[in-house]
């Protein structure tokens, strides 16, 4: 879902002028505006208190939420927009806030509410965005929303049931959402419907594709070289590069909410642009790749080259089973690495800290740069993983939990 | 030291040695009056009666004395006599003082109340005065200084207390000794009738150990109704938004051989139905309207009931009370919206409920004078059985005006879209014992053990995890053990008691997954010693009061390992522990026309370990993470001027800081929060009521009162105050008034009372942005008769 923000990101990076970061570190000025970066923090717990905190840099100092930001009403999930940053979280119901730059200032913007919980989202231009919201339990159908982000309506509201296994009490669970071009893909996990969140057939990876914008179901179309695509709240399973290629990753591990853990190995796939259909003539077997590792997410950056983060584990001890849900961890076991898709290369980043992992990541590409919120129990701060040199650089500290998001905002420069 | 130990030895010497003044005083029925103070005039020296109103003065010099006996409830009575050193014998019945009954009395400590424990920082309520008004515990103790009661709704609804600052199940509450928790929802602060209470104690940190539990902030004793006669009270009160609440309880006794049988009872019911504020949504396109809706809250009933019937003895030689009880209660309440929601839910519940049941057994024996003159004896046994029930069926989604569209499948409920129908089986076994042996005059010794045992097994028909959790038996078994030493002297004025408490903390549980697959046996055992101190000294009408306790709560079932439903057991939780410091001074003019009395109470509780709730994503699981530092004042006075008109006024400031130093507990971020204000609790509260009261409005022998109350909650934030610049929510201040005006006639008799909470409409919250009841009305009929 990052990937078209970056690209547009990307292009506006282009012009970035070195020194004016040195002597200005508020902010970065691009050929077409200047950037201001924010980080939304877990900045307490008891009661869990979360900001939408404006950053001076992403690359040294402090992030302190400390008289500074919007406080958010509930504990929150924040993501990126076109021209506007969204944050949502059970309020009185699921509620989508937006926050716009006016006059160079963070402005709090209309909201919205569903009735369904939701765990995938996709922002698909300066004015859509699709949610889907789901039970997690039963065999009752989703909700597929499409939403103007304009206005913060919902224009749209599918229901469809798709993916369920009644049989077999299975019910599909959504993992992650993209659209390209005029298709929806879905990828979603099977698990138990009683709300066990067992996981006792994903031994296959699954996508159902929808029209788009019509959103009617098409088919689903699955693998069986790898397991159920993405995790429990991923929100970046699906992750496109700049030719329109969706690479799909396969967790395959208890750390990532998989029990019984799926046979096959924690994998990558590929739907080639334009395609329907898994590429069959493309796998990563990550695990006999890198010896050992499973993914826990990973974030498409530029040239084929995708940051990881990864972890190992011991699929007979159940204290790994949701280990990568602990961002304030005393064991953390997230480590960092960089995958280029093309040449089939893994290269750990040692110099990163294990971190906790979470729900959705905190991460923002710039160029061939990302972003990414690493955190436990005594650390959180944000790295700087260049995949072009292949190297990971300490980035600001943050003064709370950890990152749950890490955004920007262009303010144009009008002449 | 030494010195001391002489004097002492001296006192001992010289008070077997001498002669005394003896009698019993009595009340107008003949029974025994326990607690009465008797002082010599003018020497200002005293003693209190027994529980049989018996009592003995030593050391007296030959002359001429006033012997004054008074106590709360009764006039004072005064009687010369001439002392030869020969041993007198001096019988006095007192008169019972209605007018005194009414008020309420607040006591920094009062001669009602037992003389050992007057060291304690204590604050005793007589609920006489309420008697005759539509209340329960809470609203009682609402009104004391340092207690804050936050609840979330109407009658029946969640509530938490917090006393100077520590809150929640930090704080034990206690019925009658026997710790309140382990009666369950359907016996709780917010539903026991007024009618049934005789007094409430609160002791602020440092508690004694007759209270035989462990708690982190402190206690609260509610006490029923005791007495050795025979009566009858029964009362009947609607109210606002469907209230009924009903109560009888009564009591015959044999005064030839001390047969005793007493019931309570209580029936409470109300619809809860007041409208709230709800910016209702079109879920088809997500908007919020941009006007609030004044919506009937329509799923919010509650239901509760009791009985309680005993029978024994009191009053006998072999026993101050034999008693055999049993107890039969239940609720039912039903829950509107979600608890964790901003305001009011979006999207109400329409048919989820909560249900209890419980038998409760109950054997205490009590004898002072057991074998000896020095020996008294304080005894429970109670089991609890209890069935409890969670309700979460229905597969269908409600409206704010009660319209229900069914779902598209029925396996989900209305609850996080997961269905529930976990039925909860408890068993409970509680026992006590207390020996206080006074060594003599001036030194005793007392002996506490306690054993609180607790099995829980339940099962849910959707739920395999609860069934995995539960299905066998969890266990916990709780034992203190505590000793204390008393030592009075300098004629009562200085009375100082060292204690010391031993626990023992035992859980054999079960750990399970979300598919409630593989459980694998978790066991806890744990041990603690805590100490503390508790000293006075009077001089004329001031006294001084200090008092510590190191104290520590061990976490609870619930908290180690889980409820079945959202709660993730935590079983590596270790014991909360606390430094509670209090110093405090009480002044008192018993004027008999005008008395006014006033104490300032200033606290330290320095709390580490902490338990607190984290809650990520669907689950909530608990840590031992944080420090908190609290500090505040206490002020409580009463004055009554010419018998007619009383001011009672108090309040609290609290100073409450977060005092972890580093993130998580561990050394290595620091924290943003050190030292700050913790959020979402009051800080500066208070509140002060001012009543009438005289006789003879509509014949010569009534009695009316009419008071005005006033309540007080300064604005705090919800969040932490030092986090955001923008969009930060804060509970506002809050004003409310209650109006009650109270008449009595036939001496007592017939009983009727009207009162109007919160006059002025005000919007009251508690919890953020839920909205309490508005303005409503109560009236209440009692019939109280003593002699049958």
């Amino acid at each position: 879902m990052y990937n078209k923000y970056c690209c547009y990101l990307f292009i506006a990076c282009i012009g970035l002028l070195s020194a004016c970061s040195d002597d200005d570190p508020l902010e970065d000025i691009v050929d077409n505006g200047v950037v201001h970066y924010f980080v939304g923090i877990e900045a307490a717990t008891d009661p869990t208190t979360d900001v939408l905190t404006p950053a001076g840099s992403l690359t040294e100092n402090l992030i302190s939420p400390v008289d500074n930001g919007f406080a958010q009403p509930a504990w929150m999930t924040f993501f990126q927009g076109y021209d506007q940053i969204f944050t949502t979280g059970y309020t009185s119901a699921p509620e989508f806030i937006s926050y716009e730059l006016v006059d160079g200032e963070l402005t709090k913007g209309e909201s919205f509410f569903t009735d369904l919980g939701i765990y995938a989202l996709y922002v698909v231009d300066e004015s859509k965005m699709v949610l889907i919201g789901s039970a997690r339990e039963g065999q009752s159908d989703k909700k597929i929303y499409l939403i103007n982000t304009n206005t913060m309506t919902i224009e749209k509201t599918v229901e469809t049931g798709f993916g369920n296994d009644p049989d077999n009490n299975l019910m599909a669970f959504p993992t992650d959402v993209a659209v390209r071009d005029d298709k929806l893909f879905a990828s979603y996990m099977l698990m138990s419907d009683d709300g066990s969140f067992a996981t006792t057939n994903s031994n296959e990876a699954k996508i159902a594709v929808f029209s788009y914008p019509e959103l009617e179901f098409e088919k689903i179309i699955s693998d069986d070289r790898a397991a159920n695509v993405g995790r429990y709240y991923t929100l970046n399973a699906l992750e496109e590069d700049e030719n329109g290629n969706i690479y799909t990753f396969s967790p395959s591990s208890l750390t990532s909410g998989y029990n019984p853990v799926p046979a096959n190995n924690s994998a990558i796939l590929r739907i080639k642009s334009g395609a329907t259909e898994f590429d069959p003539s493309f796998y990563i077997d990550f695990e006999t790749l890198s010896e050992g590792y499973k993914i826990n997410d990973m974030y498409y950056v530029a040239d084929g080259k995708a940051v990881v983060r990864v972890h190992l584990e011991d699929e007979t001890m159940a204290e790994y089973y949701w280990a990568a849900y602990a961002p304030t961890s005393e064991t953390p076991i997230l480590e960092t690495g960089i995958l280029d898709l093309n040449n089939k290369t893994f290269t750990l980043l040692e110099n990163v800290p294990k971190g906790g992992g979470g729900w959705n990541s905190a991460v923002m590409v710039e160029g061939k740069k990302l972003y990414l919120g690493v955190s436990n129990s005594t650390y959180a701060s944000i790295y700087v993983i260049d995949v072009e040199n292949g190297t990971a650089t300490e980035g600001a500290t943050i003064d709370g939990n950890y990152a749950k998001g890490i955004l920007s905002l262009v303010e144009p420069i009008i002449n | 030291m030494k010195t001391g130990f002489f004097s002492i030895l001296i006192f001992i010497v010289s008070s077997v040695s001498m002669a005394q003044i003896a009698g019993h005083v009595k009340d107008e029925n003949g029974e025994g009056i326990p607690g009465i103070s008797v002082v010599v005039e003018p020497l200002k020296t005293g003693v209190s009666t027994d529980i049989n109103g018996k009592y003995m003065i030593v050391g007296l010099a030959n002359g001429n004395y006033i012997l004054s006996y008074s106590g709360v409830g009764y006039e004072t009575q005064k009687t010369t006599i001439n002392y030869e050193g020969r041993p007198l014998t001096v019988n006095i019945n007192l008169k019972e003082n209605v007018k005194e009954l009414e008020g309420i009395t607040i006591t920094g400590k009062s001669e009602s109340t037992i003389v050992r424990e007057q060291a304690y920082a204590v604050e005793v309520i007589e609920s006489k005065g309420f008697k005759n008004l539509t209340t329960n515990a809470n609203d009682i103790l609402g009104r004391v200084s340092g207690v804050n009661i936050r609840q979330s709704g109407g009658i029946g609804s969640k509530f938490s207390l917090s006393l100077n600052g520590i809150s929640g199940n930090q704080v034990r509450v206690f019925l009658d000794g026997v710790p309140m928790d382990y009666f369950g929802s359907s016996l709780s602060l917010n539903n026991f009738s007024a009618n049934l209470i005789d007094r409430i104690e609160v002791y602020k940190g440092v508690v004694p150990i007759h209270l035989s539990s462990d708690a982190l902030g402190g206690a609260i004793n509610v006490t029923t109704n005791g007495k050795s006669t025979s009566y009858l009270d029964a009362s009947y009160s609607m109210g606002s938004f469907g209230t009924h609440l009903a109560s009888l309880n009564t009591q015959y006794r044999n005064k030839k051989n001390g047969f005793t049988t007493r019931i309570k009872s209580f029936y409470n019911r109300s619809n809860n139905n007041y409208k709230v504020p709800v910016n209702l949504v079109n879920f088809e396109t997500g908007k919020e309207e941009e006007e609030p809706v004044w919506v009937e809250r329509f799923h919010d009933a509650y239901e509760s009931k009791m009985v309680w019937a005993e029978a024994g003895f009191t009053g006998t030689k072999f026993a101050d009370q034999l008693m055999v009880g049993v107890l039969y209660s239940d609720n039912y309440n039903e829950l509107q919206q979600a608890a964790n929601a901003i305001g009011q839910a979006k999207i109400p519940y329409g048919e989820v409920a909560t249900e209890e049941e419980k038998i409760i057994a109950n054997l205490a024996f009590n004898k002072r004078k057991l074998f000896t003159e020095k020996l008294s004896f304080n005894s429970y046994l109670v089991t609890v059985f209890s069935k409890s029930l969670s309700r979460d069926t229905a597969s269908v989604r409600y409206d704010w005006y009660g319209n229900s569209t069914p779902k598209t499948d029925n396996a989900t409920g209305e609850i996080e879209n997961r269905k529930t129908l976990f039925e909860l089986e408890t068993e409970n076994y509680l026992a006590n014992a207390n020996a206080e042996y006074q060594l003599n005059k001036y030194h005793s010794i007392t002996l506490n053990y306690s054993l609180n045992h607790l099995t829980v097994q339940g099962a849910d028909p959707y739920k395999n995890q609860n069934n995995t959790q539960f299905g066998e038996p969890n266990n916990v078994t709780k034992q203190v053990l505590a000793a204390s030493y008393t030592n009075t002297l300098f004629d009562e004025k200085f009375k100082t008691t060292l204690f010391t408490k031993y626990y023992d903390y035992g859980l054999s549980s079960l750990e399970t997954d979300y598919s409630g697959s593989e459980p694998s046996p978790f066991d806890v055992h744990k041990s603690n010693l805590g100490f503390g101190f508790s000293t006075t000294y009077k001089y004329d009408k001031w006294q001084l009061k200090a008092s510590y306790e190191k104290a520590t709560r061990f976490p609870e079932a619930i908290e180690l390992f889980g409820d079945g439903l959202n709660t993730v057991a935590s079983p590596s939780l270790t014991p909360e522990k606390s430094n509670n410091y209090n110093l405090g001074f009480l002044f008192g003019n018993k004027s008999a026309h005008s008395p006014f009395i006033v104490s300032v109470n200033g606290f330290v509780r320095d709390a580490e370990n902490f338990i607190i709730p984290v809650v990520q994503g669907i689950k909530v699981y608990h840590i031992n993470n944080s420090k908190v530092l609290s500090k505040g004042i206490d002020l409580s006075m009463g004055y009554t001027h010419r018998e007619h008109w009383v001011l009672s006024v108090n309040g609290t400031y609290l100073d409450l800081r977060d005092n972890s130093k580093w993130r998580n507990g561990q050394v290595g971020v620091e924290s943003s929060q050190y030292k700050v204000r913790l959020p979402n609790q009051p800080y500066l509260f208070g509140n002060a009521s001012l009543s009438y009261r005289n006789e003879e409005l509509f014949s010569n022998n009534d009695q009316y009162s009419i008071s005005l109350s006033q309540n007080y909650v300064y604005e705090f934030f919800y969040k932490w105050e030092n986090l955001a610049s923008k969009n930060k929510d804060v509970v506002p201040t809050q004003y409310t008034t209650n109006m009650e005006f109270v008449y009595m006639f036939k001496e007592g008799r017939y009983n009727a009372s009207f009162s109007v909470i919160n006059l002025w409409n005000a919007k009251v919250y508690d919890n953020f942005q839920q909205l309490r009841p508005g303005r409503n009305f109560n009236f209440k009929l009692r019939y109280f008769l003593t002699k049958i």
